[in-house]
């Protein structure tokens, strides 16, 4: 066993509003410069959607991530020989439409504009080559299902949906959407590191961030393209790839990523999760059914005496055990099995999870009444008659399987049913016990559940580990010395060249 | 240069006869100035060897140059002499007038040779030669002239080591890229070498030009590596062949069209090879559906 720990997050989407504050934290601290315009480290889609880059989700198109050869793991866009051919032109790189280019008006024109008999405008001007341009696209077009007929109805997720249910999500009654909020992973396997003909990106050994070293960077792009999630990005004006770097300074100060801290639907937690990285390899290569299971399964218990004596033996300092074992994120993901990993078929093992969305019921009209639910009488709906089809939910976080879908949920209602009993009593009790049974849980588990996704405080959202960076400085240099002479931040902006 | 190429055919064409007729004449008058050689060794043979011969034979016939046989009675004086050899472009009075008028103005200026080595070249040459002898090469067979094409194009190469002729010359009609254009971009007046039998001066006298160039730059590219008998006997033959066979030009320039289609193919063959490659997902998705 081979302990290493992972700074990990879970999203539950049932909290998120699409205010799209996580994403304009970030922009204003990481991708605020030039070159980065177009770069968003943190997305909210909505989904059904095509999403950033559009249609990100189909690797048929874009390549990214991981396939199974033989018995063997390799890369969809590259490998050590396909480099060759490729390493001058990347023949897998999204094209900036597929982004947008990013724009600003021309405000002076506001002001400077002479007097006239109509009301001045500002137009529109690329970002990118600083000439008018027509906006064609932007990185949230679809934005609340904006132009839905193209967009989510091409939504790569809806494959496996037959035809008439399609046809049905776009009917009034059945018109349903929810946010999906999309940052980098930091994936276990990640497809970025693999691919990078440079050796630019790294996970770090102490809690698993994935980054770019600016300066080894050599614009290769490998990693744009080998990322299935297109969480790496092209910086045209420094010449180097950029990508989510979990605030890793704010984690190193003890605070949370930007992202995290500001979310207004609190949806957001982060925490430790240990894993065995000596399984990494066998487990990436299940197959596609069991991924799920397995990658759940890589995850160790921290509370397990061996667990324990394996991580101190790896070295682990005492601290980062003790954070691990009252990680919310260990609880929703392997305690609660309520949080789902983002299309797990890529092979990447992505450490960010998903709680999956209960999505209002179908509505029905009967009596030339509109009805919310088929049963009006329901409090909570039977959540096959949700309006999202339940095999999209299971397209996006369980490999197609309805059945660990319809798990989550079940539990979810379970809480609410339970809670529900007990505050407004108007469903009886034993309705509810019933509930929990058939959800495969307890009481405590469904008050620890209320508590944490209605009155976690900020420190049980956010439990974020001593980063004992002065450990890893010591490795080369006296902390100390390292402090007083470097400081904080940037010593050199990244520019082209080496 | 694309549309004086039929007329300077047409020209080729018609004069090949009468010039490959000379050149035979040229062939006997070289046979007879064989002779054996009288007394001893003079100053002037090596470097008349080396400088001269290529183009000039005393007795035998004239090459690209005149017989130099009796010059000593042709020229106004030895002096005279002496400066044409020096700079032959810049003697311009009406005896040079007169050889130039015949044989154009391409003497190479011989100064570098230095003043003695001159009055030594003129000694031997009033002395009409002694001890020069023209070596006779036997005369081509029909094998040469294939093996003269094939030394032409660099399918068998040249034994010394020497650089094909297709490298740097062309035959019009030859292959189907034509051949090397390198020659007119070192200065040479001649890239085309289909009618250079006729311009040397006939087998006599494209034998010796090939034997020892004196072109600027083939002299040096030859110069460790010279061509021998056999292959310049063969060069000769095909050149001969050539200036009578040489069909009219086909009008058109080769390489151009060659090259417009090797792109086109090779383009064809790239979009192939990549054929999987990412092009764009919005573009279509929105066109599509519009
Ligand atoms: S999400 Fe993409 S960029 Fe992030 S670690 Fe995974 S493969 Fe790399
Ligand atoms: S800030 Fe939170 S609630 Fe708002 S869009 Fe982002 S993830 Fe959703």
């Amino acid at each position: 066993m081979n302990v290493r720990a992972q700074v990990s997050m879970v999203f539950h989407l049932d909290k998120c509003i699409g205010c799209h504050t996580c994403s304009i934290a970030c922009k204003n601290i990481w991708t605020d410069r030039k070159g980065t315009e177009y770069m968003w480290f943190n997305n909210v889609e909505t989904k059904p959607g095509t999403g950033y880059p559009t249609q990100w989700e189909d690797q048929s198109k874009y390549r990214g991530g991981w396939e199974v050869k033989g018995d063997r793991l390799r890369l969809k866009s590259t490998g050590k020989g396909r480099i060759i051919t490729n390493i001058f032109h990347n023949p897998h790189l999204p094209t900036m439409d597929d982004y947008y280019e990013p724009w600003t008006y021309k405000y002076e024109d506001l002001f400077n504009a002479p007097a006239g008999t109509d009301q001045p405008t500002a137009l529109p001007i690329s970002k990118v080559t600083g000439e008018y341009i027509d906006i064609e696209s932007g990185p949230n077009w679809d934005d609340d299902l904006g132009g839905s007929n193209i967009y989510a109805a091409n939504d790569p997720n809806l494959k496996d949906v037959s035809e008439e249910q399609r046809q049905q999500l776009q009917a009034v009654e059945r018109l349903v959407f929810f946010y999906f909020p999309r940052i980098c992973n930091h994936c276990l396997n990640p497809a970025c590191v693999a691919s990078c003909p440079s050796g630019a990106l790294y996970k770090r050994g102490e809690d698993g961030i994935v980054l770019i070293n600016q300066k080894r960077c050599r614009a290769w792009r490998s990693c744009v393209a080998a990322c299935p999630y297109k969480k790496t990005y092209y910086n045209w004006s420094t010449g180097k790839s950029e990508k989510c770097l979990l605030c890793y300074p704010r984690l190193e100060t003890g605070q949370a990523p930007a992202c995290f801290h500001s979310c207004v639907g609190r949806i957001r937690y982060l925490g430790l999760l240990l894993y065995d990285a000596d399984r990494i390899d066998e487990i990436a290569k299940l197959p596609p059914e069991k991924l799920v299971e397995g990658q759940r399964d890589l995850i160790l218990d921290p509370n397990d005496p061996n667990v324990i004596a394996a991580a101190r033996k790896a070295g682990m300092p005492e601290q980062v055990i003790e954070f691990a074992q009252r990680s919310p994120v260990y609880q929703f993901v392997k305690v609660w099995k309520i949080a789902l990993p983002p299309h797990i078929e890529y092979r990447t093992l992505p450490m960010l999870y998903y709680v999956p969305p209960l999505l209002p019921v179908l509505g029905s009209t009967a009596n030339q009444v509109y009805e919310n639910g088929v049963d009006a009488k329901a409090i909570f709906h039977a959540f096959d008659q949700q309006r999202v089809p339940m095999g999209y939910l299971a397209s996006l976080f369980s490999v197609g399987d309805e059945a660990k879908i319809r798990y989550v949920l079940r539990k979810l209602v379970a809480v609410r049913t339970f809670k529900r009993a007990e505050t407004v009593g108007d469903i009886p009790m034993a309705v509810a016990l019933e509930a929990l049974k058939l959800a495969d849980t307890t009481e405590a588990e469904v008050e620890d559940i209320y508590r944490m996704t209605s009155l976690p405080t900020f420190a049980q959202r956010f439990v974020i580990p001593p980063m004992h960076r002065e450990e890893a400085i010591e490795a080369f240099k006296d902390p100390q010395d390292h402090k007083r002479e470097v400081g904080f931040g940037f010593t050199a902006s990244p520019k082209r060249g080496l | 240069m694309n549309r004086m190429l039929p007329h300077l055919l047409l020209l080729f064409a018609v004069a090949s006869l009468a010039c490959v007729f000379l050149a035979f004449e040229g062939r006997e008058a070289n046979a007879q100035a064989a002779e054996p050689p009288a007394g001893t060794k003079a100053a002037g043979l090596d470097p008349f060897k080396t400088s001269c011969a290529p183009c000039h034979t005393i007795g035998g016939g004239k090459l690209v140059g005149p017989d130099l046989a009796g010059l000593k009675d042709r020229v106004p004086s030895r002096e005279w002499l002496l400066a044409f050899l020096k700079n032959p472009a810049g003697t311009n009075d009406d005896y040079a007038k007169k050889v130039k008028a015949e044989f154009g103005d391409t003497m190479p200026a011989q100064a570098a040779l230095g003043d003695n080595v001159l009055n030594d070249l003129i000694d031997f040459m009033f002395a009409g030669g002694p001890g020069l002898t023209v070596k006779k090469l036997r005369g081509a067979t029909p094998e040469d002239i294939d093996l003269g094409r094939r030394l032409f194009t660099g399918e068998a190469r040249l034994a010394n080591g020497g650089p094909s002729c297709i490298s740097c010359h062309s035959i019009i009609g030859l292959t189907g890229l034509g051949g090397g254009t390198l020659a007119a971009t070192v200065g040479a007046k001649h890239t085309d070498l289909s009618n250079a039998f006729n311009r040397n001066g006939g087998e006599a006298g494209l034998r010796a030009s090939l034997a020892s160039p004196q072109f600027l730059v083939m002299k040096q590219v030859f110069a460790d590596k010279p061509m021998t008998e056999e292959e310049v006997i063969a060069l000769t033959a095909y050149l001969g062949d050539v200036s009578k066979t040489t069909a009219p030009p086909p009008g058109r320039d080769y390489f151009v069209i060659y090259g417009i289609v090797g792109a086109i193919a090779l383009l064809i063959a790239l979009d192939l090879i990549w054929i999987r490659r990412f092009r764009n997902v919005r573009k279509t998705l929105v066109g599509g559906s519009k």
